[in-house]
C-alpha cells in the first residue's frame, strides 16, 4: 500500500486551480440548469443535489489477485456519492453467473433482459442499450451502432477474466461523456499478482472448470499470472465454452389469456428452447509494468470470440417454420490499450491516461432453408480512443474546508463497415445489396473535457460540482440506390452535476442529494441504420438531435459494525427523448421492401415534451449473527412519455397524449443469505423475483418478446454450496432454479433456466 | 482509411485466438438478358369483361350496396357505408401485393412478355424479402381443411406431406415457385415458369384471404390483411391491385361481390367484441361463406377466360393451377363436373375442350 499521500499539503497553486475550476464550473452548470428549464435561471431549489463520483483511479494497492476479497471488494469504486453497487470476484464465484450481464441480477437497480441466450443487456433504473454506458477498465465500450433498447455487447467480455463489475446509477455524462444517461457499467478486469516477497520470476497457472445442466454449457479457462519482477508482471488467458440448447422451466403464459406467446419456439418437450446455444472463444493478455514507484504502465489485450449465437426471438421468427433462423456467425469485439497510471503529484494525484483500440465486428445470417434464401450481413466498428482522467489530492482551502479537484478529457473516433448480401443456396448465387444496416463508410467522433472539484466542511459536509463539453459529430455517405441520406452533422453537448453529502454521523449515516445532467447524442444506429428490430422495422433519420436527461435523486446510507443499508428514489426527466414512432408504409424510404413489407414500422424521432422515469431502490446487508449474512434488494421504476406516435385522423381511434415507456422493468427484487460454518466453506440461497408487468408502450404490444397483456411475474430461488481453499481450490455448486418456475425477465426473448445444477471448479498457485 | 485500419486490427487480431470469416464472393450476376426461348402470348390482350345478369345473393348475405344494407339481415354496423375501415392504420399486406405487382412486371404474367434469367433472378430477389411473399408462403395453411395436431410451420417436411391440403404453402405452393424460380433462372422455359409463379402466388393470395377472415376471430387486425389482400388497400371504386385485379378485368359483378363479402367480415368483426376476441363465429362463418363463395366465382372467372386463349404458353401453367385450386369446392357442388374438369387438365395445352371446361366452370361457380 503507497502512503496516504492526501495529507501532504499540496501548496498553493492546486488551491488557485480548484477556485478556478469550480468557479468555472458553477457557471457552467448554471447554464446547463437554464437549458433544461427552458431559458429560466434554475432555482437554487432545483440545483438542488450533487455529487461528482469521485473514482479513485487506479494506482498499485488495486493490484489485487482475482479471488483475494477484501474490503475494498465491497466499497464502491464510484464512492458513496452516488447510488452505486459493486459485483465482486468472490460473489462471481459464489453465484456462478453465465455472463457478464448475468452477473448483474442480483444488483439493485439493475434488470437483465436477454434477446437471446448468448445475448444479455442489464437496464438501469428502466433504460439500457444506448443510455447506458458500459466502460472496461474505464475504456469506453460504446460504439456509434449501439441500438435502441436491448442490445448484446455488454455479454462479450467474459466475466471470467473480470475481477469486479461496477454499476453506477443515474447519469453521469459529466465525467464519462455521452450515453451515460442511466448509469455507467464499468468491467474491473484481473490483474496479476503482485507478490512482494518474491525475489524471482514466478509462474502461477490456473485452470478452471464449469458445467451447467439446463444448456450443457461446459467452459473452461487457463491462465498464466507470472512476476519476473516485482516491476514487471504479466496475466495471460485463454478460454472456450460450448453451450446448447436451453431448457426452461416450461412456456411462460400470457397474464390475460393464457395463451403461450410465439417467442421463444421450444422443442416437442415443451421445455427446451429453440434459438439457443452457442460457442465462445476468448483471450485476453495483461502486462504490467511499474515505470516509478507510484505509477506503472498497462498493456492490455481482451479478445472475445462468438459464435453461432442466434437471436432468439428471431430463430425461428414468430409464426415462421422452424427451420428459419437469424443467427450471429460471429460476433466479435477485440479490445487493446495501453495506460499510464498512478501518482504524478500534486495535480495529478491520481491519473490515468489511455490510449485504446476496439474492434466491433458482426456477421450475421438470416437462413431460410425452405426456400433456398440465405441473407447475409457484416457490421464492422473500429473505434480509437484516448482518454484522460485526473485527480488532484485534497487540499486545503482555509479552516476546516479541504477541496479536491477531479479533471479530464477523453475522444472516440468510430469507422464502420457494413456490408449484406442475398444468397441462393441452391443455385450458388449471391448478390451484394446496395448498402448493409449502416451506411458503409461511416464515421461518428465523440469527446469532451470537463471539470468536476469537491469541496468539504469538516468531513461532514461535501459538496460536489461539475460539467462537461463536449462534442460529437456523424458522417456517412448516402446510398441513393436506397434512398439513404448522407449524415454530415454535430452537436455541441453540455454536462452537469451538483449536488451535497451531509454525514449525519460520521462513517455511519450520510444523506446525499444530487442533481445530473447527461445527455446522448444520435449515434449512427440512429442517423443510419435500417433494421428489423422486435416491435418492427426501424428506418432511420438523419434529423435526430440530442436528447438530454436530468436526474434527480436523494439517497440514504447507513453503515455499521454488521449492516450496511441504502435508499435511493430517484427522478429522470428526458427531453428531446429519442423514440420510436410508428410509420405508414407511405414514409418507408425508396428501394427498401423490407420497410413496405413488416407488420410494423418505425422511425426514431426526438419526441416533444419530458420522458419522466420516477422510482427508488433499496438495497441491505446484514450479519445477524457470526458468520451468517444476508442481503436485498428492492427496485421499482415507472415511466412515461409524451406518445411519438400522431393523433389518429379519426376521433373514434383511441388515442393517450402520454403513454408508459417501453420495457420499464416491473418491481422487483432479490434475497441472499450465506452461511459459512468454517472459513473455507460456504452455504446459502438466493430469490429472484418479479411482479407482473402490465404497462405496456405502444410497441411494446406489438413486441412479440412480451406476451400478450404484459409479462407475468415470477420467483425463481438458487440454493449455493462451496468450498474455498485459499487459492489452491475452489469448489462451487449452485442449484439453480429449484423450484422449477417458467419465468422471463420482461422483455426477453429467453426464458430464465429450468431446474438445473452449475458446478465449477478452479484451481491453481 | 482502410488500409491503417486494416493494419491496426491485424496487429490486434494477431494476439487474439481466431480470425474473422471472409465476405461471401458475390457471384457475377449478369445473366443471359436475352431471349430464354417461348413466346409471349399475352392471354389477356383481348379480354372483354363478362357481362353478368340473373345473379342472386344468398338471402343471409351482407348487402351494402344496397341502401347501406338496409335490406338485408344483418345489423348496422362499420361498412353500412360501403367503405372498408381499417383496424389498424399499418397493413404489412400491402407490401406483399405490391410485391405481387412487381413479379407481375418483371416476369410479364399472362404471358406479355418472354423474361430473362436475370428478370427471374431479380423477382426472386423481390419474392424473397425477409417478411415478404415468400416468408407466407412457408407458412400457409388453408383453413378450409381440418386443423392437423399441430402448427404445419411446427412440423418436419415428413409430417407437414402427411397434411398437403392443410399445409398447402410448404406442401404444395412452394415447390412449385420454387422450381419455377430456379428453372427461370436457368433460362428453362421462361414464358411457361413465369406462369406457374402467377398462378402458384394467386392460389397463395385465395387462401391467404381465407386464412385472414378465420384469424380475424382472434386478431381484428387480421381483417386488413384479408381486405388488403385482395384489393392492395383500394376501396371499391377505385383500382384494385393484386387478385382484385384479376376479377375485376374479368367481371365487374364478380369484383363487387367479393367486396360485399370483405365488408361482410369487417361487418361481422364490429359486431363481435371489435377489442377483444370474437365469439360470434357463426356469423363470421357466415360472412366467411359468402366471401369465400365470391373468391371462387373471381378464380372461375380467370381459368374460364385463360382457357379461351389457350394454347398459350403465358396462360396454361397458371390455368392449371388455378383450376386444382377450385376442385375441392367443385367437388363439394358437382363431383361429375368436378371429375371432367380434371380431365380436361390432365390433358396438354392444345388438347383441352374448352367447352367443356367453360360449362363446367359456369355449372359449379355461378354468378351471384
Amino acid at each position: 500500500m503507497p502512503p496516504d499521500r492526501d495529507t501532504e499539503p499540496p501548496g498553493p497553486k492546486l488551491a488557485l486551480v480548484i477556485a478556478v475550476a469550480g468557479a468555472w464550473a458553477v457557471s457552467f452548470a448554471t447554464a446547463a440548469g437554464a437549458r433544461a428549464d427552458g431559458g429560466e435561471a434554475p432555482s437554487p431549489g432545483r440545483s438542488r443535489a450533487a455529487g461528482s463520483p469521485a473514482e479513485p483511479l487506479p494506482v498499485r494497492e488495486r493490484e489485487v489477485t482475482e479471488i483475494e476479497v477484501t474490503d475494498r471488494d465491497r466499497t464502491s469504486a464510484s464512492g458513496d456519492a452516488r447510488a452505486s453497487s459493486r459485483v465482486t470476484r468472490a460473489e462471481l464465484e459464489e453465484r456462478l453467473p453465465r455472463s457478464a450481464p448475468d452477473a448483474l441480477r442480483w444488483e439493485p437497480g439493475v434488470y437483465v433482459q436477454q434477446s437471446g441466450h448468448g445475448q444479455g443487456s442489464p437496464y438501469l433504473r428502466g433504460r439500457t442499450g444506448q443510455q447506458t454506458l458500459v466502460t472496461f477498465d474505464g475504456i469506453r465500450l460504446n460504439t456509434s451502432t449501439w441500438r435502441q433498447g436491448p442490445n448484446q455487447y455488454f455479454f462479450t467480455i467474459d466475466a471470467q477474466s473480470v475481477h469486479a463489475i461496477e454499476v453506477t446509477r443515474g447519469g453521469a455524462s459529466t465525467l464519462h461523456g455521452s450515453d451515460a444517461i442511466a448509469g455507467v457499467i464499468d468491467a474491473d478486469p484481473l490483474e496479476p499478482r503482485l507478490d512482494l516477497e518474491a525475489d524471482g520470476p514466478r509462474v502461477r497457472p490456473r485452470t478452471s472448470l464449469r458445467w451447467a445442466s439446463a444448456d450443457s454449457d461446459f467452459s473452461h479457462r487457463f491462465q498464466l499470472d507470472t512476476q519476473w519482477s516485482q516491476d514487471v508482471r504479466a496475466l495471460v488467458g485463454v478460454g472456450r465454452r460450448h453451450a446448447g440448447r436451453l431448457e426452461s422451466g416450461g412456456p411462460v403464459r400470457s397474464p390475460t389469456t393464457g395463451a403461450i406467446p410465439q417467442v421463444p419456439a421450444f422443442e416437442r418437450d415443451g421445455r427446451t428452447q429453440l434459438g439457443t446455444g452457442f460457442s465462445e472463444l476468448t483471450g485476453d493478455a495483461r502486462l504490467v509494468t511499474a515505470t516509478s514507484p507510484r505509477t506503472r504502465a498497462v498493456a492490455a489485450v481482451y479478445a472475445y470470440r462468438e459464435y453461432d449465437a442466434p437471436r432468439t426471438d428471431q430463430c425461428p421468427p414468430p409464426f415462421a417454420p422452424r427451420s428459419e433462423c437469424l443467427e450471429y456467425d460471429e460476433q466479435f469485439r477485440s479490445l487493446a490499450y495501453v495506460a499510464h497510471e498512478g501518482d504524478l503529484g500534486a495535480l495529478a494525484r491520481e491519473s490515468k491516461l489511455a490510449l485504446s483500440y476496439q474492434r466491433q465486428h458482426e456477421r450475421r445470417t438470416l437462413d431460410r432453408p425452405l426456400s433456398f434464401v440465405r441473407n447475409l450481413w457484416r457490421d464492422d466498428v473500429d473505434t480509437f480512443g484516448v482518454t484522460a482522467k485526473l485527480g488532484t489530492a485534497h487540499a486545503p482551502l482555509g479552516g476546516r474546508w479541504r477541496g479536491r479537484l477531479t479533471y479530464g478529457a477523453d475522444a472516440y473516433h468510430d469507422d464502420v463497415g457494413s456490408q449484406a448480401w442475398t444468397e441462393f443456396t441452391d443455385l450458388g448465387i449471391v448478390l451484394p445489396l446496395s448498402r448493409g444496416q449502416y451506411l458503409d463508410g461511416g464515421s461518428y467522433s465523440t469527446g469532451g473535457a470537463y471539470l468536476a472539484p469537491e469541496v468539504s466542511w469538516n468531513d461532514r459536509v461535501v459538496v460536489r460540482w461539475g460539467g462537461r463539453v463536449g462534442l460529437a459529430a456523424a458522417a456517412a455517405p448516402g446510398d441513393p440506390s436506397s434512398g439513404s441520406r448522407p449524415v454530415d452533422d454535430a452537436w455541441l453537448t453540455l454536462a452537469g452535476h451538483a449536488g451535497a453529502e451531509w454525514r449525519v454521523i460520521a462513517d455511519h449515516l450520510a444523506l446525499v442529494a444530487t442533481w445530473d445532467r447527461s445527455f446522448r447524442a444520435p449515434n449512427l444506429d440512429d442517423l443510419t441504420s435500417r433494421q428489423q428490430s422486435g416491435p418492427g422495422f426501424q428506418f432511420e433519420n438523419p434529423a435526430l438531435a440530442p436528447e438530454r436527461a436530468d436526474t434527480f435523486e436523494v439517497g440514504v446510507r447507513g453503515r455499521g459494525d454488521a449492516f450496511e443499508v441504502d435508499a435511493w428514489a430517484f427522478r429522470s426527466v428526458m427531453h428531446d427523448s429519442i423514440a420510436r414512432a410508428f410509420r405508414s408504409a407511405a414514409e418507408c424510404p425508396p428501394a427498401t421492401p423490407q420497410c413496405l413489407l413488416s407488420w410494423s414500422r418505425f422511425q426514431l424521432v426526438n419526441t416533444r415534451g419530458a420522458s419522466i422515469i420516477d422510482g427508488f431502490e433499496l438495497s441491505a446487508r446484514a450479519s445477524p449473527i457470526a458468520a451468517v449474512s444476508v442481503r436485498g434488494t428492492l427496485s421499482y421504476a415507472i415511466g412515461s412519455g409524451p406518445n411519438p406516435a400522431a393523433r389518429p385522423a379519426d376521433p373514434a381511434l383511441a388515442y393517450a397524449e402520454r403513454v408508459p415507456l417501453s420495457r420499464i422493468p416491473p418491481l422487483n427484487g432479490t434475497a441472499e443469505t450465506r452461511w459459512a460454518p468454517t472459513p473455507a466453506t460456504w452455504l446459502g440461497g438466493g430469490v429472484r423475483w418479479a411482479t407482473r408487468q402490465d404497462r405496456l408502450a405502444p410497441t411494446d404490444t406489438r413486441d412479440p418478446r412480451i406476451p400478450e397483456g404484459g409479462t407475468p411475474g415470477f420467483v425463481a430461488i438458487d440454493l449455493r454450496a462451496g468450498w474455498r481453499i485459499r487459492r489452491a481450490l475452489i469448489l462451487g455448486v449452485v442449484l439453480e432454479n429449484v423450484g422449477d418456475a417458467a419465468y422471463r425477465y420482461h422483455g426477453s426473448s429467453v426464458n430464465g433456466p429450468g431446474r438445473g445444477v452449475i458446478a465449477s471448479v478452479e484451481s491453481g498457485l | 482509411m482502410y488500409s491503417s485500419r486494416s493494419i491496426l486490427a491485424a496487429l490486434l487480431l494477431a494476439a487474439a485466438p481466431a480470425c474473422e470469416g471472409d465476405d461471401p464472393a458475390a457471384t457475377d450476376t449478369h445473366l443471359d438478358a436475352g431471349d430464354g426461348g417461348g413466346t409471349a402470348c399475352e392471354a389477356d390482350r383481348a379480354l372483354v369483361p363478362v357481362e353478368e345478369t340473373g345473379c342472386a345473393p344468398a338471402a343471409t348475405d351482407y348487402r351494402p350496396r344496397d341502401q347501406g344494407s338496409a335490406t338485408d339481415t344483418w345489423p348496422a354496423c362499420i361498412s353500412d357505408d360501403d367503405t372498408y375501415h381499417v383496424v389498424e392504420p399499418s397493413i404489412g399486406a400491402l407490401g406483399r401485393v405490391a410485391a405481387f405487382e412487381e413479379l407481375a412486371a418483371r416476369l410479364g404474367f399472362g404471358g406479355t412478355k418472354v423474361p430473362s434469367p436475370q428478370d427471374f433472378l431479380d423477382a426472386r430477389v423481390i419474392y424473397t424479402q425477409p417478411e415478404g411473399i415468400e416468408s407466407r408462403v412457408v407458412r400457409r395453411e388453408d383453413e378450409h381443411f381440418p386443423a392437423a395436431p399441430m402448427a404445419c410451420r411446427d412440423m418436419t417436411a415428413t409430417e407437414q406431406a402427411t397434411y398437403p391440403d392443410r399445409c398447402v404453402g410448404p406442401v404444395k405452393i412452394l415447390p412449385i415457385l420454387n422450381a419455377a424460380f430456379q428453372a427461370g433462372i436457368d433460362g428453362v422455359d421462361p414464358v411457361g415458369n413465369a406462369s406457374k409463379i402467377e398462378g402458384a402466388l394467386l392460389w397463395f393470395f385465395y387462401v391467404s384471404i381465407f386464412k385472414e377472415a378465420t384469424s380475424a376471430a382472434a386478431a381484428a387486425k387480421d381483417c386488413d390483411s384479408m381486405w388488403a389482400k385482395y384489393t392492395g388497400g383500394t376501396q371499391r371504386d377505385e383500382a384494385p391491385a393484386g387478385f382484385g385485379r384479376y376479377v375485376l378485368a374479368r367481371s365487374r359483378t364478380a369484383h363487387d361481390r367479393v367486396i360485399d363479402g370483405l365488408l361482410a367480415v369487417r361487418c361481422w368483426r364490429d359486431l363481435d367484441n371489435p377489442s377483444g376476441a370474437a365469439a360470434n363465429l357463426a356469423l363470421r362463418d357466415q360472412a366467411r361463406l359468402q366471401l369465400d363463395t365470391a373468391l371462387l366465382r373471381g378464380i372461375a372467372l380467370v381459368v374460364r377466360q385463360r382457357v379461351q386463349t389457350l394454347p398459350c404458353d403465358g396462360a396454361w401453367e397458371s390455368t392449371k393451377i388455378l383450376a386444382g385450386v377450385l376442385d375441392r369446392e367443385a367437388a363439394a357442388r358437382d363431383p361429375g363436373s368436378a371429375s371432367a374438369l380434371r380431365e380436361e387438365f390432365a390433358k396438354s395445352a392444345d388438347a383441352v375442350d374448352a367447352a367443356r371446361v367453360i360449362a363446367a366452370l359456369d355449372a359449379l361457380f355461378p354468378c351471384s
